[in-house]
């Protein structure tokens, strides 16, 4: 909300400067976002009058014309079509420079030199308006700034309020505000009517169907008003909160709203049929059209404001064009009402019409203040249109809320606060906020509360209030004293911090990514249509396609990410995320599972002076992962062959599986999953299931004492079918003898000649150690032979010489 | 006899002469094996002892003892002059071009955020906080109605939300952590709650998806001044023990009375800049007592217990300890920025 300090001034003495006031009510919880001078690029910018004015003779559009500035005359070239010999205009002189930039200096222009320029409203930044220089009043004097002219010698605050404070959506409300921290008088506005017209009940009547909604209607009546437009200083003021001025009877009403707070609306009368209101609710399906030329259709939740026929204004939110005042409009009815804040809401949500009105109404406004709102907009009307004004007001006004009065026990604000107030000052506090104290004993104040403060309903926002005049930075801070109890993490993000950090050591970049993407990543993942995540939960309001769909999977954001990283010339990238992904479950909003997953790209082995690069490949992240995992306490996991998932490639993938559970994933990207992300070299993909492997992850530590007796290593090579998978033969040799082998490690691979086509030779490196002796040459070779001969049985292995 | 003594000299001397040439070890094994072997020069000579007469014997016997003595430690010093010569050389060959650069590995990091909410979490944590999380897509319940933010109430326009279903949402804070704690445990509570959040907004300084920590401390007899005690501690450990902070009223829902907190912009030291709009002052978090309504929205009696609420961005403070000029850097995952830190 802008505040216009000229304006403030009407109603309270303001003292310092605009930077120390705005620190004051920022302060006191009106935040002040920013303090803006209006006269900044005015300087230099005077009223002047055209004397003369002849055409350029080298331009067919272009004037001379002489200007008398005040002080002197200048010659200035024009190329506006609008103005004329005699007009009083705003002229800049050399040195000016201009709100929208524009620095003034003599020119020649067409071989003629011109010494200033006569400014349009765009120019000036006043308007859109560019269609012809601004023309002013005749009134005005020549030479005078022409920042005192236009209203520009004024600063305005703009304030972020936050939606509890509706009293402070006005000028006199900040007013306000700032006697109660100022204590300088608050001098309310000037309202003066001159009732000379009919009496209003032989004008209009008011009928309210919906005293729940609408608990109070008035309204007056002004016959023989002229419209046009308003003077100066009114479109100033409204130019300087940001409202563009219209006519005098509709800038009037602006203008109480910014000054009083409080909505208000005239209607052309003669366009009101049979001349009266009724406030109804619409009937659904019922359609109008509001003053933005926008066709609305209501519905019976929605309050209208009604002739004898038809909606004339959707209530507190927006008038309709069919009752709208006009050029030609002789007579007016004046509305001021209130509405129930919660209708209003529903209302302008609905219509997705959100208005100045329907912005005060939906906070609350005053319901006693709305008189003097209505009064002070009759007598400005007729000060600047004229016309006469019907004796009285229509008021319904059916029920009249009972006086508010709240308890305050000085006991709590003590307790709440930890400070001690007398209840001298606490009343002092609270007067300052005209808030009375009714009665009161020594533990209890009874305050009366106005009925401009809608926000004020129990104790603890009196203690609030009490807080905020007193000064949060004049509370003293304190040193909690409390029952000592553990503080921490939990298991989970403790271990997922480790498991980071194992990732970082091992050269990942950790990444994070929105939780939401675009449906057609799943497609290009290759996921069928009726797999799980490929049903991913969509966002009903999202910003984009993009971001419409929460992640079932952490792949795509790492794949684009991948992509775009490789695209700016970085080839090596090793990435991972941890995050969450979100599927459809009946019985809650939706299954979470926090997720970690990574992306390997490129060279394993850098280049240096001494070696060869090289690229990385599934083992290189295996031994990550194994490293990894077992830092977690996962020292042993089993490696199943994965063929399922068709964003990897079906030969090159693995599921990491920890006693029958699966823990994760790895494999190679699909090659057609790496054409449609445009991928341009191999990938490693890995996901685990954080739950899942937590689950497993084991803290414990049994230390076993060093075994005395010696070890003895024995290699074998076999020769076995080229589709067995090593992991077969390795737990196989295990199985012979658990508890005298200690570790079986495969030291060659190898495929070609002289070994047969179809097969292929594994060494192993067998390391035999028994606990409780030395183990004799003839039990090892005994073990040795009875490995041998299991392979032979189980899979046709041969001794390779 | 004074002929054998000669010889004994002459030996001496001509092996101190051929050991000065030597230059490895071998050599000087060489000479040592031609003077004292068994068919050592030496040796030769002794075998004539037997020609002398007894009363000669001791007096030779003595001589060859002691030019045995001399030889053998002649042997020994050149042996050691010799080695400490060849590992001499050997550390002078073996020596590296130290400036070569080490062999390149791969560097990672973790994201700024992750380092942010690390730090953020060692204080709380240090203060007695329990770490707390919850869902991230929520029931309008936990995210709106238990905070004292009733459906058609202004206050729901200070967050754009994004909605799933009518009553499902994704939560726009993670306050509703602060509910669903409170309605399982009885007081006291200390928690904080780190997470993302979710608010349909998207320019320089918003984006659709952001982090935060709330705090919540619910006990009997808690005051306005403990909440100030702990920001203040927190602030000073996070921005340096001589920040300037200060609290002003604001107004959110769930807390009364309701503050915002300032600390002097870390970038100007309060002189006024662009970063803080040439106020001095950087908002920092949001804070206030617990609202009566909420305790009574979790079964907490508000006569019984009192306790205090916050809640900071953890971009925005992340933004400030790296002066990182645009949010939406943190969700791009550019190399190059994630590299820096």
């Amino acid at each position: 909300m802008l505040i216009s300090l000229n304006w403030l001034k009407d109603f309270i003495a303001l003292e310092g400067s605009a930077g120390e006031l705005a620190e004051r009510l920022t302060m006191a919880g009106l935040e002040v976002e920013s303090v803006q001078s209006l006269s900044e690029g005015f300087e230099h910018l005077v009223v002047g009058r055209i004397l003369q004015k002849a055409p350029h003779p080298d331009s067919d559009h272009l004037t001379l014309c002489r200007v008398d500035v005040g002080k002197k005359e200048l010659r200035i070239i024009c190329g506006a079509p609008n103005h004329e010999q005699g007009d009083k205009v705003i002229v800049a002189l050399p040195g000016a420079r201009l709100p929208n930039g524009m620095e003034i200096v003599p020119t020649t222009i067409r071989g003629i030199e011109s010494f200033g320029m006569i400014c349009s409203e765009k120019e000036m930044g006043l308007s859109d308006d560019s269609t012809g220089v601004m023309i002013l009043p005749e009134d005005v004097v020549v030479g005078t700034p022409a920042a005192d002219v236009l209203g520009r010698n004024d600063t305005v605050l703009e304030i972020d309020l936050t939606p509890n404070r509706p009293d402070c959506l006005s000028h006199f409300g900040v007013a306000r505000e700032i006697a109660a921290l100022t204590g300088f008088p608050l001098t309310p506005p000037t309202v003066k009517i001159v009732e000379e017209g009919p009496k209003i009940a032989t004008r209009t009547s008011v009928q309210v169907h919906e005293p729940d909604l609408c608990p109070r209607y008035t309204c007056r009546v002004i016959e023989n008003v002229s419209i046009g437009p308003s003077p100066l200083w009114m479109q100033e003021r409204l130019r300087a909160v940001g409202l563009r001025s219209i006519n005098n009877v509709v800038d009037v009403t602006n203008y109480v709203l910014m000054e009083q707070g409080h909505p208000l609306h005239a209607f052309d009368y003669d366009l009101l049929s049979g001349n009266r209101i009724e406030v109804r609710r619409a009937e659904k399906g019922e359609k109008t059209r509001t003053l933005d030329d926008v066709e609305r259709t209501l519905d019976s939740g929605m309050l209208v404001i009604c002739d004898a026929e038809k909606p004339v204004a959707i209530a507190g939110v927006m008038g309709c064009g069919n009752s709208e005042v006009n050029d030609g409009t002789r007579r007016i009815l004046l509305e001021a009402a209130c509405f129930q804040p919660t209708s209003i809401r529903r209302t302008a949500k609905r219509l997705g019409l959100h208005s100045e009105s329907s912005h005060r109404f939906e906070r609350g406004t005053d319901i006693e203040g709305l008189v003097t709102a209505l009064d002070r907009a009759a007598s400005l009307i007729q000060s600047l249109a004229g016309g006469t004004v019907a004796k009285g007001r229509i008021d319904v006004y059916p029920v009249r809320p009972p006086k508010r009065v709240i308890p305050l026990r000085v006991a709590k604000v003590k307790e709440l606060l930890g400070i001690s107030l007398s209840p001298e000052e606490t009343g002092r506090i609270l007067g300052s906020l005209q808030l009375p104290l009714e009665y009161s004993d020594k533990e209890t104040l009874q305050v009366g509360i106005p009925t401009f403060r809608v926000d004020l309903e129990r104790e603890i926002d009196l203690i609030e209030e009490i807080a905020r005049i007193y000064g949060y930075n004049r509370i003293p801070s304190t040193r909690l004293t409390a029952t000592l109890e553990p503080g921490g993490t939990t298991r989970s993000r403790q271990l997922t911090m480790q498991v980071r950090q194992a990732l970082v050591a091992e050269g990942f970049f950790e990444t994070i990514h929105y939780s939401f993407h675009n449906p057609d990543d799943l497609d290009l993942l290759g996921l069928e249509v009726d797999d799980p995540l490929h049903d991913p939960i969509a966002i009903q309001n999202p910003l984009s396609r993009d971001q419409s769909v929460m992640r079932t999977t952490l792949l795509p954001g790492l794949l684009h990410n991948l992509q775009q990283n490789l695209k700016r010339f970085r080839s090596d990238v090793r990435l991972f995320e941890v995050g969450r992904v979100f599927q459809k479950t009946t019985d809650r909003p939706a299954l979470e599972r926090d997720r970690l997953a990574g992306v390997v790209s490129g060279l394993e082995v850098l280049p240096g002076w001494d070696r060869a690069p090289r690229e990385v490949d599934f083992f290189d992240v295996k031994t990550i992962l194994e490293s990894l995992m077992s830092g977690i306490g996962i020292p042993s996991l089993r490696w199943v062959a994965l063929e399922t998932l068709p964003y990897l490639h079906p030969g090159k993938s693995a599921w990491l599986r920890k006693d029958g559970t699966s823990l994760g994933f790895l494999g190679e990207l699909h090659p057609e999953v790496m054409k449609r992300f445009d991928l341009p070299q191999r990938a490693l993909y890995f996901e685990l299931d954080l739950e899942a492997t937590f689950q497993a992850a084991s803290e414990a530590v049994l230390y076993r004492p060093a075994i005395r007796f010696p070890a003895v290593e024995r290699d074998i090579a076999l020769i076995v079918d080229d589709d067995l998978p090593a992991g077969a033969v390795d737990s196989m040799i295990r199985e012979v003898a658990p508890d005298l082998i200690r570790d079986v490690r495969l030291f060659d691979l190898y495929r070609g000649k002289p070994i047969p086509a179809g097969k292929k030779s594994l060494a192993f490196s067998i390391r035999f150690q028994a606990e409780d002796r030395t183990l004799t040459d003839k039990e090892i070779n005994g073990i040795r032979d009875k490995i041998v001969e299991q392979l032979k049985e189980r899979f046709g292995a041969a001794l390779r010489d | 006899m004074s002929e054998l003594i000669e010889k004994l000299k002459t030996i001496e001397s001509d092996t101190e002469k051929r050991l000065l040439q030597a230059s490895t070890l071998a050599e000087v094994q060489d000479c040592k094996v031609r003077i004292l072997g068994k068919k050592g020069e030496l040796t030769k000579l002794l075998a004539g002892m037997k020609d002398l007469s007894p009363a000669e014997r001791p007096v030779v016997g003595k001589v060859v003892n002691e030019v045995k003595q001399r030889l053998n430690r002649s042997f020994e010093r050149r042996s050691g002059e010799i080695e400490h010569q060849e590992r001499e050389q050997r550390l002078r060959e073996e020596r590296l071009d130290i400036t070569l650069p080490g062999r390149p590995r791969h560097r990672g990091a973790l994201h700024p955020i992750t380092r942010t909410f690390q730090k953020i979490e060692t204080i709380f944590t240090g203060l007695g906080f329990q770490v707390a999380e919850g869902p991230e897509i929520e029931e309008d319940f936990y995210n709106f109605e238990a905070l004292n933010i009733p459906k058609d109430h202004p206050a729901r326009d200070m967050q754009d939300t994004f909605y799933i279903a009518e009553e499902v949402l994704l939560r726009t804070h993670t306050s509703p952590v602060q509910v669903r704690t409170m309605k399982k445990q009885s007081p006291p509570v200390r928690i904080i709650a780190p997470g993302k959040v979710y608010r349909c907004d998207a320019d320089v300084s918003h984006t659709p998806m952001f982090h935060q920590v709330e705090g919540l401390l619910v006990d009997r007899g808690i005051r306005f001044g403990d909440l100030k005690g702990i920001l203040e501690i927190f602030l000073h450990r996070m921005f340096g023990e001589d920040v300037g902070i200060r609290f002003r009223p604001s107004f959110f829902p769930f807390t009364e009375p309701s503050a915002e907190v300032d600390i002097a912009c870390v970038i100007c030291n309060g002189k006024g800049c662009r970063v803080c709009k040439h106020s001095g002052w950087l908002e920092i978090l949001g804070a206030g007592m617990v609202d009566p309504e909420v305790f009574r929205s979790v079964g907490y009696d508000p006569e019984e217990v009192s306790g205090f609420a916050f809640g900071m961005g953890v971009e925005r403070i992340a933004m400030l300890c790296y002066r990182i000029d645009d949010i939406r850097l943190f969700f791009e995952n550019d190399l190059h920025f994630l590299s820096q830190f």
